[in-house]
């Protein structure tokens, strides 16, 4: 039926929200609809044609024209239904790879393979648009987290040996069972690695 | 960007604008303040009492460089007097500072020997108003309507509690009304519909220019039964949301009114 | 140099003879978050607050500059120094993230408004011009985008993309008529349906961003 292609897309789309991926773009039901458009608007215009001659014919409408107005409207409403389906489906992934710009992190291959060419190529025209913006406001980083600040500074105490660490705050011999006041942006991977403990 | 901001705080942006109120500290030691982007950090003496943001005071504080001079608000005769005050004065909530609730929650966790209070006490009092206040304010949210509603008195974290509930609640209620007042007019119902799922985001009624006139007008009529049905069935409901006062009869009438605590009024 | 000498010089520039600014400065901070908190809470975009932020940066600048210097040779055992700077540093993360919020909340804004924003001279004017720069640009990336992967194969007539077809328009507005919460500064009162309504000062009410949207913009009334 006409519209059960878009339908499905957009059932994909409100999948996808939930995702913490961007899935698979789906050539072939973008490419069916898009067929299924060009092939309702070969009818619509045929349908007009019958309409305007119809209409020179008589000037009392029949029955009859009344249904051919209505396949002509149903069609049209169609038509338009499915360039919506396909226009809300590319926004929604357009703004899941905004998000992706936005979050910093590096692409990784199975991700951008999801992509669609075009797609790959808007992530990457985005991505300088977005390098030209923040560049414009050098002092803030923009693409920072947007959580407010808490506990800049962590008190620590080293669990295992680490060497020494170099930070604006001067350098910090890490050997075991010592503890310092850092900057907690220094040490987060340190933490996470598990050298350091936060008190 | 991805989506559009949620028009409503987290808990740690509340948290994040009690730390910039202001709170005396005791500093225990002199030393010199320094230049900021906002207000200088003021040079400390020891003993003096300084006014600071309350940032400020928690570094230092847990520094040991200062004791925190607990506001007269956070002890327990003054809370116990406000949850009186709720008690017998159901139709209003006492007056707090705007930020009671996370600079209370702050000031017990990292400042809790500065107390003269005991703490325990302190924290039992607080919940008690607290949860006073919370029940207040979830009766008062039956007396929703798509018009206005008066909530005088609840702090900033207290209204972001409920912000979501009441704003969607209150959207959707003008949205159905706006509907039965169109006289027809099917925006409204579009509108809501288009909230509730996709297919509602779908279900378009437009009539492009793509028409001949004459085909748009034949159309027209011809589908005017079926719309004055729906109309029909969407504008029972509609009447129920616009006119609290009549349809919420059997739970609230005049007398009700005592029972409310969050102050309505509606011309 | 040392610490101290670095300490007198940024006090000597900043008691310098701009009195007047410098106590504009004390309240720029204030400002910066009643401005995030109204950009954050009504369903328009609000007029960039250009001549604040540009203050502010400067204030950013100087302060970045200024743990730059003393961070560096900071031994160990200067706790007191350190002190200082962990306090700098710490406003000045709180300065950037409220900065960073409200530069992409109104980026949220005007990716969802575009093509509304860019039909009215009004709207347009409330854009830095950076923000102008994004919208247009990001705008022409996504038409290349629907364009190359369908538009551009769909009948002409179908290739719009900011139709007003009966019924339902493609370009999105903000919500005004989204309720918002407020609080008073004065007594005033506002027309909703046409029924008058009393605010009185310190009242806190939620009522559509529509009715009190003008004393929003005066400062009549805060949004919460």
């Amino acid at each position: 039926m006409y519209g059960d292609q878009a339908t499905k897309l957009i059932l994909e789309s409100k999948r996808a929200q939930s995702l913490d991926k961007i899935p698979l773009y789906q050539h072939d039901q973008v490419r069916s609809i898009v067929r299924e458009i060009r092939d309702l608007q070969r009818e619509a215009d045929v349908l007009a044609e019958n309409n305007l001659s119809q209409l020179d014919d008589s000037a009392i409408p029949y029955a009859s024209d009344k249904v051919k107005q209505c396949q002509l409207f149903v069609t049209h409403l169609c038509m338009r239904r499915d360039k919506r389906c396909l226009l809300a489906y590319q926004r929604q992934r357009a703004n899941q790879i905004d998000g992706l710009v936005w979050s910093n992190v590096e692409v990784d291959r199975e991700s951008m393979e999801n992509l669609s060419q075009h797609e790959q190529e808007y992530l990457s025209r985005y991505n300088e648009l977005v390098s030209e913006f923040k560049g414009a406001m050098s002092e803030v980083d923009l693409g920072g987290s947007l959580e407010p600040p808490s506990d800049v500074f962590i008190d620590v105490r080293v669990l295992k040996d680490a060497g020494e660490i170099q930070t604006e705050y001067g350098v910090f011999n890490l050997t075991k069972d010592s503890q310092f006041f850092v900057r907690q942006a220094d040490v987060e991977r340190l933490i996470q690695q598990g050298y350091l403990m936060r008190l | 960007m991805t989506e559009l901001p949620p028009y409503h705080f987290t808990t740690s942006e509340i948290n994040f604008l009690a730390e910039q109120e202001s709170i005396t500290i005791l500093p225990r030691y002199t030393f010199n303040g320094t230049r900021l982007i906002g207000p200088r950090l003021p040079n400390l003496k020891a003993l003096h009492r300084q006014q600071v943001p309350v940032w400020i005071a928690l570094i230092l504080k847990k520094q040991d460089r200062c004791n925190v001079v607990i506001p007269d608000w956070l002890s327990v005769s003054f809370l116990k007097q406000r949850y009186d005050e709720e008690v017998n004065q159901p139709n209003n909530f006492s007056e707090l500072p705007w930020h009671w609730l996370p600079i209370a929650k702050m000031l017990l966790e990292k400042c809790s020997d500065d107390f003269i209070d005991a703490t325990h006490e302190v924290r039992s009092t607080l919940q008690d108003l607290r949860e006073i206040r919370q029940l207040k304010a979830r009766k008062g949210i039956k007396e929703l309507n798509e018009v206005y509603l008066q909530l005088d008195g609840l702090s900033l974290m207290e209204i972001n509690e409920i912000r979501p509930f009441i704003i969607e609640s209150m959207n959707q209620l003008r949205i159905l009304s706006q509907s039965v007042k169109g006289n027809g007019q099917f925006t409204g119902i579009e509108e809501a519909a288009e909230k509730e799922d996709v297919s509602g985001l779908l279900d378009e009624s437009e009539v492009g220019d793509y028409t001949r006139d004459s085909t748009r007008d034949s159309i027209a009529r011809d589908t005017a039964t079926t719309d004055s049905v729906a109309r029909d069935s969407i504008r029972g409901s509609g009447v129920r949301s616009r006119k609290p006062d009549t349809s919420y009869g059997d739970t609230r009438d005049e007398n009700d009114d005592e029972d409310s605590d969050v102050e309505y009024k509606k011309s | 140099m040392n610490f101290n000498d670095i300490l007198k010089d940024f006090e000597t520039e900043a008691k310098g003879p701009k009195l007047e600014s410098d106590k504009h400065r004390a309240d720029d901070i204030q400002r910066l978050t009643d401005t995030w908190i109204k950009e954050k809470s009504v369903p328009e975009l609000l007029p960039y607050a250009g001549e604040l932020l540009d203050r502010l940066l400067v204030g950013v600048r100087k302060q970045i500059e200024f743990i730059e210097m003393n961070s560096i040779e900071l031994q160990q055992d200067e706790r007191e120094i350190k002190l200082l700077l962990v306090i700098v540093e710490n406003e000045l993360d709180r300065v950037q993230f409220l900065i960073r919020s409200y530069v992409r909340v109104r980026l949220s804004k005007i990716d969802k408004f575009a093509i509304y924003l860019r039909s009215e001279d009004e709207e347009l004017s409330k854009l830095s011009s950076n923000e102008t720069v994004y919208m247009e640009k990001h705008l022409e990336l996504l038409m290349d985008l629907y364009n190359s992967q369908f538009l551009a194969s769909m009948p002409e007539g179908l290739q719009a993309l900011d139709e007003v077809a009966a019924g339902i328009s493609m370009v999105e507005k903000p919500e005004y008529e989204r309720p918002v919460f407020v609080k008073c500064k004065r007594d005033n009162h506002v027309l909703i349906d046409d029924d008058e309504i009393e605010l009185t000062r310190n009242g806190i009410y939620v009522m559509r961003y529509s009715a009190i949207r003008d004393l929003v913009s005066n400062g009549e009334v805060m949004v919460l």
